[in-house]
């Protein structure tokens, strides 16, 4: 695709789209004449917005990693596993596809994202024009896997009330497990709060 | 653009000045990676406060052991894990470095011990059957009291024991180790009510102490009489009444066991004190026939062979037992050259019951007992076997005669055995027999014999004899005339004899004159005796009389 600059964009017209129902309106306008929602050209404050929740998820990031996501104790023997143990466990017990699944879900997704929230920030505010239209893929990517992540905190729940099984097999959660939800979770509320067309405001403004 | 402006002006014109708040400077939305923050914190100082102190511990193997998994546990709650584990060259030994948990320096001290915890199959029984699917952890034993160390020691065995086990602990003294082991019962009256700690040599490698437990309440029973004794294996003994077959429990049978009974006493003794010193017996028979545990040692130097004694031969006092045999050794003497027979011999003097009061030292007693005749003398104990027995009694007639070869053991002087003696004076007997000129002697005896035969057999003798032969006959026809001339002589004499006596007889009879005759003369003569009394009565009194006569101017009357 060409360039878009010689577009002309509804902003440029002083339309504003609905967040909610998507409804094309006149940016004067507060609230969406078809459902009611509030209108705003940009996602209010989203850089600042977004800044925050990355940082907290990155500070969460790290005791989620620190400490044990949980505790498989069968047959009385059993150590914590933090994520990265619980990763390394999966492959000496020759499961690569699944500690693939692990690695990949709970250890490159959440910091693939949170590097690429944190690049498209700086893109930013830095006024980057570069590849504005890969850096609109990238957020989509961040977008669609960020969910994938959970898919860790859910076998854990799933695992800890299922696996009740006295001395034979228990699984206890741990610390990291809430760490790491609230990782997840405050990745995805700062991918949401990121505004993708802020990327393009600039490549516009040029 | 301008034009657009000014109708969006004039179209909106009517619409209310929009309020327009200045924008906050700071979002509310940092108010998240600020509580992120605060959680991260909360749960960074949550983990370094339930961290503990770091410890190593040198183990032989790091067998069972594994890095970042193997649990440190303290009855069973897990207080610390291996973080890693090295090698430490120069000590061939593995170091494993721990972390634990806050608040377990109370049972890091020097006393605490550490062990790995594994299967082990004993004959005892199983344990740490548990290890076999979770895995090999370690145990810690804090100790009761301590300084706080970091650096341990592991255990390779675990204690059979662990402090704070309510019970009390004693050493026994054996004179050699049965087949019992590390954790074999001490059996009361067929209950285990306790353990064995452990055994080792004794200081001077002549007998064996063992270190063993009783636990509460069963350490009551153990008093300072009570007795111990092995009852390890299989007891088998044959004797007159048949075979006898004791054992104990079948786990004693197989790994061995100590016994102990408390004799019943008159006075109520108080349980023994924790690490009370006892003997260990080898068999109940044995603590039977000597329950004494104090122990006095003699020394005692034969002179004779000693053939036929041996060790755990008794010692005997007036026909009792007061002791055994403990040793026999031959010595020879480099400077001297002389052989000799140092017996030790260990006496009970708990046998003897002592009544008095003692006004001297044991050492001073002894010798003026070995002053008054004390001494050991070896007797034969069975004629059969010719087994002998120390026997200790008084012999004031002999000396005291020491040796003092020896200045560990006090001396008894020995004398002879019966034996010894008559073999002495057997052998001294034939020693003068042979000493004796028995040659010379049968020479000159031949030599008499011959002169005497010559002198038998000579002429003169042979005329002598005739010369003899002669007188008998002379003698004899002597007699014979004698015979025939004074028997008819001799008879008429004693005939004449007869018949004075006969005489005399007649003379003599109570009816007869003579008799009459010369009784009468004898009143008469009493009477006179008696006039004579009354007269010389009168003249002592009335020495006048003599001059003036009765009834004088002298006279009374």
């Amino acid at each position: 695709m060409s360039e878009n600059t010689h577009h002309t964009s509804a902003a440029k017209q002083d339309l504003s789209s609905c967040h909610s129902c998507g409804r094309l309106q006149h940016m004067e306008v507060q609230k969406c004449g078809r459902c009611g929602g509030a209108i705003h050209l940009r996602r209010a404050n989203s850089i600042e917005r977004t800044w925050a929740l990355l940082l907290a998820s990155v500070i969460l990031y790290i005791p989620a990693n620190f400490f044990p996501v949980m505790t498989v104790i069968s047959f009385g023997q059993g150590a914590p596993d933090t994520i990265m143990s619980g990763v390394i466990h999966l492959g000496e017990a020759g499961m690569w596809p699944l500690a693939g699944l692990v690695f990949f879900a709970s250890i490159m997704v959440p910091v693939l994202k949170m590097i690429g929230i944190g690049f498209l920030l700086i893109s930013i505010q830095l006024k980057l024009t570069w590849r504005a239209k890969d850096r609109t893929k990238l957020y989509r990517i961040i977008e669609m896997l960020g969910r994938w992540s959970m898919v860790d905190i859910f076998m854990i729940s799933i695992l800890v009330s299922l696996v009740k099984l006295g001395a034979i097999a228990t699984i206890e959660p741990g610390a990291g497990a809430t760490a790491f939800a609230g990782v997840v979770i405050l990745t995805m509320l700062a991918s949401m709060s990121f505004d993708p067309r802020l990327i393009w405001d600039v490549t516009e403004e040029k | 653009m301008s034009t657009d402006k000014s109708t969006k002006d004039t179209s909106f014109n009517n619409l209310p000045e929009p309020e327009i708040k200045p924008s906050r400077k700071i979002s509310t939305i940092w108010i998240i990676p600020i509580v992120a923050a605060l959680i991260g914190i909360w749960l960074v100082f949550l983990s370094m406060s339930e961290k503990g102190p770091e410890i190593t511990i040198i183990f032989e193997t790091a067998e069972g052991l594994e890095a970042g998994k193997t649990p440190i546990k303290y009855k069973d709650v897990i207080i610390g894990k291996i973080d890693n584990i090295s090698l430490n060259k120069e000590m061939g030994k593995v170091i494993a470095h721990a972390s634990t948990t806050n608040g377990t320096e109370d049972y890091l001290n020097e006393n605490t011990r550490i062990w790995v915890v594994r299967p082990r199959l004993g004959l005892k029984g199983v344990s740490g059957l548990g290890t076999l699917v979770s895995g090999s952890y370690l145990e810690i034993d804090p100790g009761t009291s301590g300084d706080f160390t970091d650096e341990f020691i592991g255990l390779e065995t675990p204690p059979t024991l662990k402090t704070n086990t309510p019970g009390k602990e004693f050493t026994l003294t054996a004179s050699k180790l049965g087949s019992f082991n590390q954790g074999s019962p001490i059996i009361y009256k067929g209950f285990e009510v306790g353990e064995i700690l452990g055994y080792a040599l004794s200081e001077d490698k002549q007998s064996v102490r063992v270190d063993i437990f009783v636990h509460a309440p069963h350490d009551k029973l153990v008093q300072e009489n009570s007795t111990f004794w092995n009852m390890s294996g299989l007891e088998v003994t044959a004797d007159a009444s048949g075979f006898k077959i004791n054992t104990g429990s079948l786990q004693s049978l197989l790994i061995g066991g100590i016994a102990f009974e408390t004799p019943i006493n008159l006075e109520e003794k108080e349980p023994a004190p924790n690490k009370f010193g006892f003997t260990l017996f080898n068999n109940k028979e044995d603590v039977l026939s000597a329950s004494y545990s104090s122990k006095r040692n003699f020394i005692l130097y034969f002179t004779g062979s000693i053939r036929g004694l041996s060790v755990g031969a008794p010692v005997e006092l007036k026909g009792i037992k007061i002791g055994t045999v403990k040793d026999i050794k031959l010595e020879f003497d480099a400077e001297t050259l002389i052989f000799r027979t140092p017996v030790l011999i260990e006496v009970e003097p708990g046998r003897l019951s002592e009544i008095g009061k003692r006004k001297q030292s044991p050492e001073e007693i002894f010798k003026t007992l070995f002053q008054k005749g004390l001494r050991a003398q070896l007797k034969t104990g069975s004629f059969l076997t010719g087994q002998l027995f120390v026997d200790i009694g008084f012999h004031p007639e002999t000396k005291p005669v020491y040796v003092k070869a020896n200045k560990q053991y006090q001396e008894i002087p020995t004398i002879p055995s019966s034996l010894d003696e008559l073999t002495t004076s057997v052998s001294q007997l034939i020693e003068k027999l042979q000493r004796l000129p028995l040659d010379t002697v049968s020479e000159k005896l031949v030599s008499s014999l011959d002169g005497l035969d010559h002198i038998i057999n000579s002429p003169e003798a042979m005329n002598m004899l005739k010369t003899l032969s002669n007188a008998a006959t002379g003698i004899d026809k002597l007699v014979a005339g004698m015979d025939k001339e004074l028997l008819p002589k001799a008879i008429s004499a004693l005939n004449e004899a007869e018949q004075a006596l006969a005489q005399t007889n007649k003379v003599l009879a109570e009816d007869s004159p003579l008799r009459y005759d010369l009784q009468t003369t004898l009143q008469e003569l009493s009477a006179a005796a008696r006039s004579i009394r009354l007269l010389a009565d009168y003249l002592e009194r009335n020495p006048s009389a003599l001059l003036y006569g009765k009834g004088g101017p002298g006279g009374q009357n």
